[in-house]
C-alpha cells in the first residue's frame, strides 16, 4: 500500500485548506504543502487537483502577470469552496477517529 | 501579440530549457486546444522560473519527467479535442471563405451585365468536398505525428523529432496517394455557391462560439511588441554584439589610419550622434517609397496606360493600402529596434 493512493483521498481537502488561508498560486501551494510534510508534490500532480477544483466551482481563478513574466493563475477559494472544506474536515475527523481506534487496537 | 510562455524560454538555464522543451512538445502533441496548452505551459513555465530562482534543480520540480508530463495532461475534456479540431481547420476555411467572396463578387459582376443566372443553380469556383478531405489529410497527419511523438518522446529524446517528420511526410504522401488512386477519373465541380457560404457561415459561428474563452484570454494577456523584445535577454545579446562587432571595426579602421581607437564611452556617444542623425530619415524613406508609387501611377496615365482617371485613383488607393501596411509594420520594427539601440548605448554612457 504506498503514499499514492493514501494521499488521493486527501489532496483536494487539502490543497482546498491552503487556499482559503488566502489568495495564492501553483508553487507557492507547493511549498505550503512541502512545509507540512507532503514532500512529493510537484506541479504535475497539483494541476489535475487544481483544475478538478476550478471546474467543481469550489476556487476562484485569477490570471495575471507574474512578477517572472509569464501568466500566473491565482487561486482563492469560493463559497461553496468554504462549504466543501467545512464538510471535508468532519469527513476527515470521522475517518481518522475511526482509522486511530482501529490501528491503536491491533 | 499574447504573453506567451515561449517568450521567457531564454530566461532558462539549459538543464531546465531541455526538460521544457520535452514538456513542450508532450502538451502539443496531446490535441488540446491552443489556450489549454499555453496555460498550462505559462504555469510550468512560471513555476520553473522562481525554482530556478531558489536553487532547486529541474527533477526537484518535475519528478519523474514522464509521470510529470502524463499528469498534467491528464482530464482533456472532448470539448479541448473539439476545438483544437476546429482550430486546425479554421485557417482553410478562412481560404475557402475568401474564395467565396470572391466567387460572389463575380457574381455580382454578372448580374450587373445583365445575365441571367439561377442563384441557386450557381456553383462557385471551389468544392468544398476537396477542402474538407485536404483538410483532414493534413489534420490526420498531424495527428499521427503527435501519437509518434507522445510514444517515442521519452524513450529517444534526441530523436524523436526525426522519426516524427519522418512518420508525418510517409503518411501525408500515402494518403494523398491513395486519394489520387481513388479519385483519378472523376472531375470535381463546384459546389453550390449558397451551400458554400451557409458551411462556412456555421463553421465560423460555431468556431467563434466555442472558442470565446480563448479570445478572453487574448485580450486579458496582450503584450506590446516593445514589452515583448524589452525582456528579452537575447535582444539585448544581440545588441550587445552588433555594438562590439562595429567598434572593433571602426577601431581597426582608426589603427589603419594611425589614429588612436576609441574607448567604449567614446564610441557610444559617437553612435548616440549617428542615431540622431538616423532618427527622421526612415519617415523619410517611406515617403520616397509612397511619393513613387503615386508618380509613376500617374505618369502611367499621362501616357494611355489606364483607361479612366477613376482606373488610376483606383490602383493609387490599393498600392497605396498594401503598401500603407508593410511600410507602417517596417517603420514599426525598426523603430524598436533603434529604440532597444539607444537604451542599450544610453546604458552604457551611464555605466562609464
Amino acid at each position: 500500500m504506498d503514499n499514492a493512493q493514501l494521499l488521493k483521498g486527501i489532496l483536494e481537502g487539502c490543497v482546498l485548506a491552503i487556499i482559503a488561508k488566502g489568495e495564492t498560486y501553483g508553487y507557492e501551494i507547493i511549498g505550503e504543502l512541502e512545509r507540512n510534510g507532503f514532500e512529493d508534490i510537484g506541479e504535475g500532480t497539483l494541476y489535475p487537483v487544481l483544475t478538478r477544483l476550478d471546474k467543481n466551482r469550489l476556487i476562484i481563478c485569477r490570471r495575471a502577470k507574474s512578477p517572472l513574466g509569464p501568466v500566473r493563475k491565482y487561486y482563492s477559494i469560493s463559497e461553496a469552496g468554504i462549504a466543501e472544506l467545512a464538510d471535508f474536515k468532519e469527513r476527515y475527523k470521522k475517518l481518522s477517529e475511526s482509522a486511530d481506534r482501529l490501528l491503536s487496537d491491533n | 501579440m499574447i504573453n506567451s510562455h515561449a517568450i521567457y524560454i531564454e530566461k532558462l538555464n539549459p538543464e531546465y530549457k531541455s526538460s521544457f522543451k520535452i514538456i513542450s512538445d508532450y502538451v502539443y502533441s496531446n490535441n488540446m486546444d491552443e489556450i489549454r496548452n499555453e496555460e498550462i505551459l505559462s504555469e510550468i513555465m512560471d513555476t520553473f522560473l522562481e525554482a530556478q530562482n531558489n536553487g532547486k534543480s529541474v527533477d526537484q520540480v518535475t519528478g519523474d519527467l514522464k509521470s510529470f508530463c502524463k499528469e498534467i495532461c491528464s482530464d482533456i475534456g472532448f470539448k479541448s479535442r473539439l476545438i483544437n479540431f476546429l482550430e486546425l481547420q479554421h485557417p482553410l476555411l478562412i481560404v475557402y471563405s475568401i474564395l467565396c467572396v470572391m466567387d460572389v463578387i463575380d457574381l455580382i459582376m454578372k448580374l450587373s451585365d445583365g445575365d441571367a443566372v439561377n442563384l441557386l443553380a450557381y456553383k462557385g469556383s471551389g468544392s468544398i468536398i476537396a477542402y474538407l478531405i485536404g483538410g483532414l489529410i493534413i489534420i490526420v497527419s498531424g495527428y499521427i505525428g503527435k501519437a509518434v511523438t507522445k510514444r517515442y518522446i521519452f524513450e529517444y529524446p534526441e530523436k524523436y523529432k526525426k522519426i516524427t517528420f519522418a512518420v508525418r511526410a510517409i503518411s501525408i504522401v500515402l494518403v494523398f496517394a491513395a486519394f489520387v488512386l481513388v479519385f483519378k477519373d472523376s472531375e470535381t465541380e463546384g459546389t453550390y455557391l449558397w451551400l458554400s457560404i451557409v458551411c462556412c457561415a456555421v463553421f465560423l459561428v460555431v468556431y467563434r462560439i466555442l472558442t470565446r474563452d480563448s479570445r478572453r484570454y487574448r485580450k486579458e494577456n496582450r503584450i506590446t511588441f516593445s514589452e515583448l523584445t524589452g525582456s528579452s535577454p537575447s535582444v539585448l545579446n544581440d545588441i550587445e554584439k552588433i555594438e562590439m562587432n562595429r567598434m572593433d571595426k571602426l577601431n581597426a579602421k582608426k589603427a589603419r589610419k594611425g589614429e588612436a581607437e576609441m574607448t567604449l564611452k567614446e564610441f557610444c556617444q559617437y553612435e548616440k550622434l549617428q542615431m540622431d542623425k538616423w532618427y527622421n530619415k526612415p519617415f523619410f524613406y517611406i515617403m520616397i517609397a509612397v511619393l513613387g508609387t503615386v508618380a509613376g501611377l500617374v505618369f502611367t496615365f499621362l501616357n494611355g496606360g489606364f483607361e479612366s482617371a477613376f482606373d488610376v485613383v483606383f490602383f493609387i488607393m490599393l498600392l497605396l493600402t498594401c503598401e500603407g501596411v508593410i511600410m507602417f509594420g517596417l517603420y514599426k520594427a525598426s523603430r524598436i529596434g533603434f529604440n532597444e539601440r539607444i537604451k542599450w548605448i544610453e546604458s552604457k554612457l551611464n555605466e562609464q
